[in-house]
């Protein structure tokens, strides 16, 4: 389904393309050796080089340059063997040289393409047109004092990776779904560590509309620093309807970059940009071209892990899964090694059955709890007991969401507290016969009952029958004992 | 090169010049640009872009972080800092 919004002479079709910020996860910066660790004292992680001294000169981190290969490489993209750095000239408080290294005209990285899961179940594919690599600037804080704006420039010269895709999200949950993809993936390649809330990963939204039918690029208005998926899908609704609203009013928006207030949901333009948007790009004199050749690139490629959709992929053939199981198992890279681990190597247990626990019941309680699956208090290797345990009919479903409940509380073996409680199944018949015949003998008015036609009282006796053994007896074997002796 | 894109590109380099330097500089500009533009007449489609004389890939170096602090140091040539001498302090730049 398409997401359209109602104009007055007609429906409009939203035009989206993302840049997305990832902090590679490098110890030390881009082109210093200052480290880049989170969470540091206020300017105790600037060198010379971040405070832009005079005279000093950039050197590029080689872990750095590699990972925007991984990167690039996970994209399904291009790696451009000879790339180059360009200054980017604005003033500001926080980025001490007065421009920023990055690169212009050649990239890192060139094409490619990732695909992402629409809500209707379609797949689309959201094409990239780059990847580079630039210095993050430092950070401002206009709250500490009325008069004055502290800065601290810790984050000045932190490698980020800028992924750039073409206008080709359409819809506000195509540009999260988007988003969540790049995030998946970098985990994945270890990269970056993907983390919104320590600003290693951000966007800025370019958003336009246009009457639906039509494949004009009409003026585009750029969101800049977004830090969570809720965000980006509010900013998108409400910039694209007030581009329509202006249209509606005979007016044009203008090209320009805004700024989302979280608080109103609303964004605003920031105000006299205008010139500051000439960037006045021009060669790196600092800095040499970046040379790759193809045994340093083959390398790479040769070390990819297995990624998130080739993961989707094989859980879907390999164990059976359903695609939406698939795809949340393999989203996380612990919960894809999770389930593996669980559904063990050489026992190759029931992966649907494996699946279930870990998405509805494991799920359920570390939701609940707001922990992550490395913070599971039972381990794979136990819940992979725990589904041995119900398929070799040692205990029954029922039971084991006991057995659980105690794994959860206990960190024990299932097998442990199945022998402890008592709780194994009883499927000697001679036991379970005995408990038939006490409750037939209990209820002659609901055998006569059952015996004159009402067949559905059959559930009532197998209650019965499971209650006076604690649950522990096999519910098969009782219902085909019950009828049996109920037929006699 | 006209006063009035002399004028934003004085601004966008931050540098403040009245009326009599606009005009003085604006001929001295036009005369680089004259002869930057003859340089253009000649024919260079067959030849690629050269950015440094110098023939070396650029060097790297390992992710090896040096955990010094120099904010003393650096903190030491700031016009004005906190009270904690922990940042930078400038005049309120609101967004």
């Amino acid at each position: 389904m398409r997401y359209t919004i109602d104009g007055k002479n007609g429906k409009w079709e939203v035009v989206m393309g993302l840049e997305v910020h990832c902090q590679v996860n490098s110890a030390s910066k881009l082109f210093s050796s200052s480290p880049t660790a989170f969470g540091a004292e206020p300017n105790t992680q600037v060198s010379y080089v971040d405070a832009a001294m005079p005279g000093m000169l950039p050197v590029i981190n080689d872990w750095v340059v590699k990972q925007a290969i991984r990167t690039g490489l996970g994209l399904n993209a291009k790696i451009n063997k000879v790339s180059r750095f360009a200054r980017k000239n604005y003033f500001y408080p926080d980025l001490p040289q007065g421009y920023q290294i990055s690169q212009s005209d050649q990239p890192i990285v060139g094409e490619g393409v990732v695909e992402v899961k629409t809500e209707d179940g379609g797949k689309r594919a959201i094409r990239i047109e780059r990847l580079h690599l630039e210095q993050d600037a430092g950070k401002s804080m206009h709250d500490q004092d009325p008069h004055k704006t502290y800065v601290d420039l810790n984050r000045s010269g932190t490698p980020l990776m800028e992924i750039v895709s073409y206008p080709d999200i359409t819809s506000p949950d195509e540009a999260a779904a988007y988003f969540k993809k790049i995030q998946t993936l970098v985990r994945y390649l270890g990269t970056s560590d993907g983390n919104m809330e320590e600003g290693s990963m951000r966007a800025d939204v370019n958003v336009s509309v246009r009457p639906v039918g039509s494949d004009e690029l009409r003026p585009r208005a750029e969101i800049k620093n977004m830090n969570s998926l809720r965000f980006i899908r509010q900013a998108i609704a409400y910039e694209a309807q007030r581009q329509v609203d202006l249209y509606d009013a005979g007016e044009s928006p203008v090209q320009e970059t805004r700024l989302f207030n979280p608080k109103t949901g609303e964004t605003k333009s920031m105000r006299s940009k205008e010139n500051a948007a000439d960037y006045r790009y021009f060669p790196c004199p600092d800095l040499l071209p970046l040379i790759l050749d193809d045994a340093e690139i083959e390398a790479i490629r040769k070390d990819l892990p297995e990624l998130p959709d080739a993961k989707r992929d094989r859980f879907i053939a390999e164990y059976g899964v359903s695609e939406d199981d698939a795809i949340t198992l393999s989203n996380d890279k612990d919960v894809a090694h999770y389930f593996e681990t669980a559904v063990g190597r050489e026992k190759q247990r029931d992966g649907k059955m494996v699946s279930n626990w870990i998405l509805s019941e494991l799920f359920g309680h570390l939701n609940k709890e707001n922990r992550s699956i490395t913070e599971s208090p039972i381990s794979a290797e136990n819940l992979g007991d725990l589904v041995d345990l119900i398929a070799e009919n040692v205990i029954s479903g029922k039971i084991a969401k006991t057995v659980f409940e105690d794994m959860l509380k206990t960190n024990r073996s299932p097998k442990k507290i199945v022998e402890e409680k008592g709780l194994r199944q009883i499927t000697d018949s001679g036991a379970i016969e005995k408990a038939i015949d006490k409750i037939l003998s209990g209820a002659p008015d609901k055998v006569a009952e059952y015996k004159s036609g009402k067949v559905a009282l059959i559930g009532w006796f197998v209650g019965q029958v499971m209650q006076a053994t604690q649950g522990r007896a096999n519910p098969g074997e009782v219902n085909k004992l019950l009828k049996e002796k109920l037929g006699e | 090169m006209d006063l009035k894109k002399l004028e934003n590109l004085a601004y966008l380099a931050r540098l403040e010049m009245n009326q009599e330097q606009l005009e003085k500089t604006a001929p001295n500009i036009n005369a680089i640009l004259d002869w930057v533009a003859k340089l253009q007449e000649l024919e260079t489609d067959n030849v690629e872009p050269l950015y440094s004389t110098a023939v070396h890939a650029l060097p790297r170096r390992a992710d090896h972080p040096d955990a010094t602090s120099y904010r003393k140091e650096i903190l030491s040539n700031a016009p004005e800092t906190d009270n904690h001498q922990a940042f930078f302090t400038v005049p309120t730049v609101v967004e």
